[in-house]
């Protein structure tokens, strides 16, 4: 029941971030591949978010942090939002997604 | 697990005064340029071009480029600024420098005008290098792009200097040394040194943000870097020693390092991940193109040796870089920049709270496409009427590139002055 509740909610999460925009490739971040990996837990009301930018130093990252953060904890008011950006493995094309992968490369 | 933060962005406060003010001498330069156009037909060296040159050069592109340089900082050396004082002090001196050097020049005002100008900017560039510098030391990284930066500081330092000992020789002739030996100087360390290897140094890192290539050729930018920089110092010698042979090997070798960092931008363009390309960004490739414009005529200035105009090759050579390259390039990185700062003060505390516009929502598109458009051909309309000494092209041309620099002006501030609508 609880690992159901826990799909649930990571679901739910993985929406929220799609509604996140990186504003110089107009894409939402979990298209692009930036989110690494969402845990949920029901019982402490934690959500952690591992995630990576596409470049190190990208002006907008503290940005996009705070827009995760502030998106995830509307939906989620009851629960601590933990973001963390992580830097390994390095950002590629290969993590992109086929919707991602069109909004990119058409021209 | 690498936890770091990306806020390293600088106080808003301290880039746009610079952005605003090199948009409005950017239009008063062509508005003297269009009012004096007759001396575009004559020897570059006269006292009207000497003064729009200089508000070109530090009025809107030092101007800009220091703006710029102010927020993209951070992003290169990925760290923060190290002092935003010393950029406050930075702008105002040299905006007194800038608008005293160019009334000395063009209202021939020399002596003590022209010294205190010098001197104002002197002290204002001396003070950005200090703060450049005590930024990268605070994180220091051998890496190519970072150290182009670098080395562009100091060739900025080269500029001020010559251009300093010629304010000051001028009056005391205290330098065996002519006064066109000195400008070429002054000239090539402020265009190749300080411009170009600053614009290669961001654009560098830039660039593969904006295009999403991560596998760079950077063995070109190496290259580019050691044969730009053996250029300017065997340059420089050959000319304090008169030897003119050296010029032409020097020549030869700036060209080979800039088309190697050409190279190296096709390379990053060709293999791009982001394929749709916005209108910034068509104008900075652009930009990339027209820079062949002045490698032309540097080549033929040297081994033509002939002039084709009055004006000559030397003075054509400055215009295509500086009016053709670094304009075109400046119009279309604003948009890639400018809007981000403003963007990040005004909607920071809404981020994620509440629906928020895009950075690229704080301009309007249609004048900057326009713009994008109206600029380039007022650009090789100007170029071709003063090659051929036509005056009737020469005014259309600055005609039209005033028309793309108010337009520039009206966007400039509309992003600057950008208020959020409270819902």
């Amino acid at each position: 029941m609880k690992e159901i509740e826990e799909i649930n909610l990571k679901t739910k999460v993985y929406d929220e971030l799609k509604t996140v925009i990186d504003p110089e490739l107009m894409i939402n971040i979990v298209d692009l591949g930036l989110v690494y990996d969402v845990e949920g837990n029901t019982d402490t009301k934690i959500i952690i978010i591992n995630h990576t930018l596409t470049s190190v130093g990208c002006p907008m990252g503290d940005m996009i942090i705070q827009n995760i953060e502030e998106t995830v904890k509307r939906s989620f008011p009851l629960y601590t939002i933990l973001v963390q950006l992580v830097w390994y493995p390095q950002w590629s094309f290969d993590m992109v997604s086929e919707e991602g992968r069109f909004a990119l490369t058409v021209e | 697990m690498n936890f770091r933060t990306a806020n390293n962005v600088p106080s808003s406060k301290i880039v746009l005064p610079y952005f605003g003010t090199a948009a409005i001498f950017w239009v008063i330069a062509l508005i003297f340029t269009l009012v004096d156009y007759s001396v575009w037909t004559n020897h570059f060296y006269n006292s009207s071009i000497l003064g729009i040159t200089h508000l070109i050069a530090l009025g809107f592109v030092t101007m800009t480029i220091i703006g710029a340089m102010h927020q993209l900082i951070p992003v290169i050396f990925q760290t923060k600024l190290m002092s935003e004082i010393i950029s406050i002090i930075t702008y105002l001196l040299l905006l007194f420098g800038t608008l005293g050097l160019f009334f000395s020049f063009y209202f021939q005002f020399p002596g003590m005008y022209l010294i205190l100008s010098g001197i104002s900017l002197a002290i204002s560039l001396l003070l950005f290098c200090i703060n450049i510098i005590g930024t990268y030391f605070s994180n220091i990284q051998f890496e190519i792009e970072k150290i182009f930066v670098l080395v562009s500081i100091f060739w900025l330092f080269v500029t001020v200097l010559a251009g300093l000992s010629m304010a000051l020789n001028r009056n005391n002739n205290f330098l065996d040394i002519s006064q066109f030996d000195l400008l070429k100087i002054h000239v090539h360390a402020g265009i190749i040194g300080w411009f170009l290897q600053l614009i290669i140094g961001i654009s560098s890192v830039l660039l593969p943000m904006f295009l999403l290539n991560h596998n760079l050729k950077k063995k070109y930018l190496i290259l580019s870097f050691i044969l730009i920089n053996i250029s300017l110092l065997g340059g420089i010698v050959c000319v304090l020693l008169q030897i003119y042979e050296g010029v032409a090997v020097s020549i030869c070798s700036c060209a080979i390092g800039i088309l190697s960092y050409l190279y190296f931008i096709f390379d990053l363009f060709r293999n791009r991940l982001k394929r749709k390309l916005d209108t910034g960004m068509k104008t900075t490739m652009l930009s990339f193109i027209i820079v062949a414009i002045p490698l032309i005529i540097a080549f033929l200035n040297q081994f033509l040796n002939e002039e084709i105009s009055r004006f000559t090759f030397s003075g054509i050579f400055v215009l295509t870089f500086i009016i053709g390259f670094v304009s075109t390039l400046i119009l279309g990185q604003t948009f890639k920049t400018l809007p981000f700062i403003v963007w990040l003060k005004v909607f920071k505390p809404f981020i994620g709270k509440e629906k928020t516009p895009l950075p690229k929502d704080l301009y309007l598109p249609k004048i900057q496409l326009v713009l994008s458009i109206v600029h380039p051909c007022g650009f090789t309309i100007f170029l071709f009427g003063i090659l051929f000494s036509k005056t009737q092209l020469i005014v259309f041309g600055i005609g039209l590139i005033l028309i793309a620099a108010i337009l520039y002006l009206i966007n400039v501030f509309k992003i600057i002055l950008f208020k959020r609508i409270v819902p």
